[in-house]
């Protein structure tokens, strides 16, 4: 018997539903008819060495049942040398439902009500809610009595989750879930529960470990209003949901405000490396009920911006703002059911992105002449002009692009209230602010939007309406290439502000590697090793002031 | 309440667990790989010691340099939590396990 088996007889003899099944040695035939009939139709013969699929069969009524039975006990013979099989009762429409527990040492235990867990694509799961959608108050109150029960059987003590699985094919009822596993440990999703019972659930983990008893009797426990989880990943919804890794080249969360939380790990600068799990963030999210919750994470969905990686993000936007989600037709085949609608199609770049980026750099290049105006010894040199443009000659910078097999050059001229953009035989009107956030607020033809644009080297990332678009910038004029630094000396491309050291000395970094990020006229530049090696002495702490061509940080070659 | 917890763990439950203890005046150790040395959950703790190479089983999951770790810096709890140590089923009298006293 595995662990899982010996689990389940425990919580049976604690009195605790589990999914109806016969686990027999005597495989007579008759039998297990007989089993399955007392079981009810539909059920699930499996293999006892199981694995894989192989025999399996799901068997709908008695009629189908002895020829099932012989080919799953012929296919489990073949594959594992082991005809012996069990039966289960076959769930059409199952919920993973599960219950937060917690105990102490002195015998008090409480539920802390359950969570829906049902949105999961191969056992991984995606989006999880509390409480329950249409889960009856009677329901409940027995799926809550019973992970009482179940952790009271094995004498508990600290947090727990009880998870259940219920058959709605009929809609949620009392006698229709069983119980599957005790995960002994704070559950990844549980901050909603923490957010539907205002308590703080590693505050209680502690007073428990302490010796001390569980803050709240079960009666001072209630539920108000509905939280909801979404997790943000680093994979390829596009390519299988393949985990991802990279540089989070930008990454700004909403703004937590009331009802918005963001449990995260890494902060912008941070990489996704291949040893660790791929998340990113929680998203979570708290209404006055189920619709309000959802808006507000289709909400704070849009406003999250992350570039330099693929993430799930799209993905996370079209589960939240599906109907069937909305409608809580949930179960655990949902995100395969809906799979084409919710897998991403990939966003096409438009000419508005060579635009916007074209926009940026004509930006970033004003900021920086000022930045070097404002510290020259004649800030009223006619060559120290912040505007980037000289004397009265009407004229114009070119950007240029990768665009197809080809490449697009993006002429920029400046007008009275700010520039003209010619692209593809168009020009738009353009003007545009950098906001403290970083992100640009630009005006387009009259049209103000919010954008956010990401260099790192010849990649441009443009953030628009919360999608990511990447672009490939061809420097024509390799001396523009100030955020890159040489091999060896990095220096200070403008006068400014080190707001952010992601090395120390000693780190071994790649070419590419973001090392610092500075800031001038509130435009962020991030300055990347320009050759592989080990950082060597730095310079400055976040914080410092410094001048143009400043020495910041010295990469060493590996092998020196 | 303790004083010093030691949390066995990285990524965004540490930060969260490091944010409680924050909150009741408990001090936290981090501890970290050689991939996680700038990690959030590093810069968050009161101090932070090295295990190993980036591969869990060099860092993470090693227990017995994370008790000696604790010991060091006399932290009188671990928080172990989701993940590296539980990542199976366990048989449930192992579960009192999860906060760890010294």
């Amino acid at each position: 018997m595995g662990l899982k088996d010996a689990a389940k007889a425990m919580m049976e003899k604690a009195g605790v539903p589990v999914v109806p099944g016969y686990h027999g040695e005597d495989q007579d035939p008759k039998l297990l008819a007989s089993e399955a009939e007392r079981i009810g139709y539909p059920v699930l013969i499996k293999a006892v060495a199981g694995g894989g699929g192989k025999g399996m069969r799901r068997v709908n009524s008695a009629k189908e049942f002895p020829a099932a039975l012989e080919g799953a006990m012929r296919e489990a013979s073949n594959a594992f040398g082991d005809e012996r099989v069990l039966i289960e009762k076959y769930l059409t429409k199952p919920r993973h439902i599960e219950v937060q527990v917690f105990a102490d040492k002195h015998g008090n235990v409480v539920h802390l009500f359950e969570r829906d867990c049902s949105l999961q694509r191969r056992h991984q799961k995606v989006i999880e809610e509390a409480p329950a959608p249409d889960m009856p108050e009677k329901m409940r109150a027995v799926m809550g009595e019973a992970a009482v029960a179940a952790a009271k059987a094995i004498a508990y003590e600290g947090a727990g989750t009880v998870e259940f699985i219920a058959d709605v094919s009929d809609g949620l009822k009392e006698d229709g879930f069983y119980f599957m596993e005790m995960n002994t440990r704070l559950q990844v999703e549980h901050p909603v529960t923490e957010l539907i019972t205002g308590q703080d659930l590693v505050h209680w983990q502690l007073i428990v470990a302490d010796g001390g008893v569980l803050p709240l009797a079960q009666e001072d426990l209630s539920i108000h209003g509905h939280a909801l989880e979404a997790r943000l990943y680093a994979e390829d919804p596009q390519n299988d949901f393949l985990p991802a890794t990279g540089p989070l080249l930008r990454l700004r969360p909403p703004q937590a405000e009331d009802g918005v939380r963001v449990d995260t790990g890494v902060l912008e600068g941070d990489s996704v490396t291949p040893f660790y799990d791929p998340m990113i963030a929680k998203l979570i999210v708290w209404g006055q009920d189920r619709d309000a919750a959802l808006r507000k994470m289709q909400a704070a969905l849009a406003r999250y911006e992350v570039a330099g990686l693929v993430t799930n993000l799209e993905f996370l936007k079209n589960i939240a703002s599906h109907p069937a989600f909305a409608q809580k037709d949930l179960d655990t085949a949902f995100i395969e059911r809906f799979r084409d609608d919710l897998v991403p199609q990939g966003a096409k770049v438009k000419d508005r992105h060579y635009a916007l980026a074209a926009l940026y750099l004509t930006l970033q290049k004003q900021a920086e002449d000022a930045a070097v105006a404002a510290h020259s010894s004649d800030p009223y040199s006619p060559w120290n002009l912040a505007d980037g443009w000289r004397l009265n000659d009407v004229a114009h910078v070119d950007y240029s692009f990768e665009y197809g097999d080809g490449e697009i050059t993006v002429m920029v001229t400046q007008t009275e209230t700010g520039c003209d953009i010619r692209l593809s035989e168009k020009t738009i009107s353009a003007s545009a602010d950098i906001l403290a956030d970083g992100s640009m607020r630009a005006n387009l033809d009259g049209h103000i939007i919010k954008a956010a644009v990401v260099i790192n080297k010849d990649r441009m990332i443009i953030i628009d309406e919360g999608q990511q678009f990447e672009i490939r910038r061809i420097e024509h004029d390799f001396d523009n290439l100030a955020d890159e630094g040489g091999a060896g000396a990095i220096t200070a491309p403008m006068p400014g502000k080190i707001i952010q050291i992601n090395v120390a000395s000693g780190d071994v970094v790649q070419r590419g590697d973001a090392l610092m990020v500075m800031e001038a006229m509130k435009m962020e530049h991030t300055l990347s090793a320009g050759s592989d090696g080990v950082v060597g002495d730095i310079y400055f702490e976040t914080g410092d002031q410094v001048d143009e061509g400043t020495l910041l940080i010295q990469i060493e070659a590996e092998d020196a | 309440m303790f004083d010093k917890i030691l949390i066995a763990n990285r990524g965004e439950i540490a930060c969260r667990v490091i944010d409680t203890a924050r909150k009741l005046g408990v001090k936290t150790v981090a501890v970290y790989s050689e991939a996680d040395a700038n990690a959030r959950h590093v810069k968050m703790a009161d101090e932070a010691v090295l295990l190993g190479p980036a591969e869990v089983t060099e860092s993470y999951l090693k227990a017995d340099k994370i008790l000696q770790i604790a010991k060091d810096t006399g932290a009188q709890a671990i928080h172990p939590d989701t993940g590296f140590y539980l990542k199976t089923p366990l048989l449930p009298k192992n579960a009192r396990k999860m906060v760890l006293h010294l």
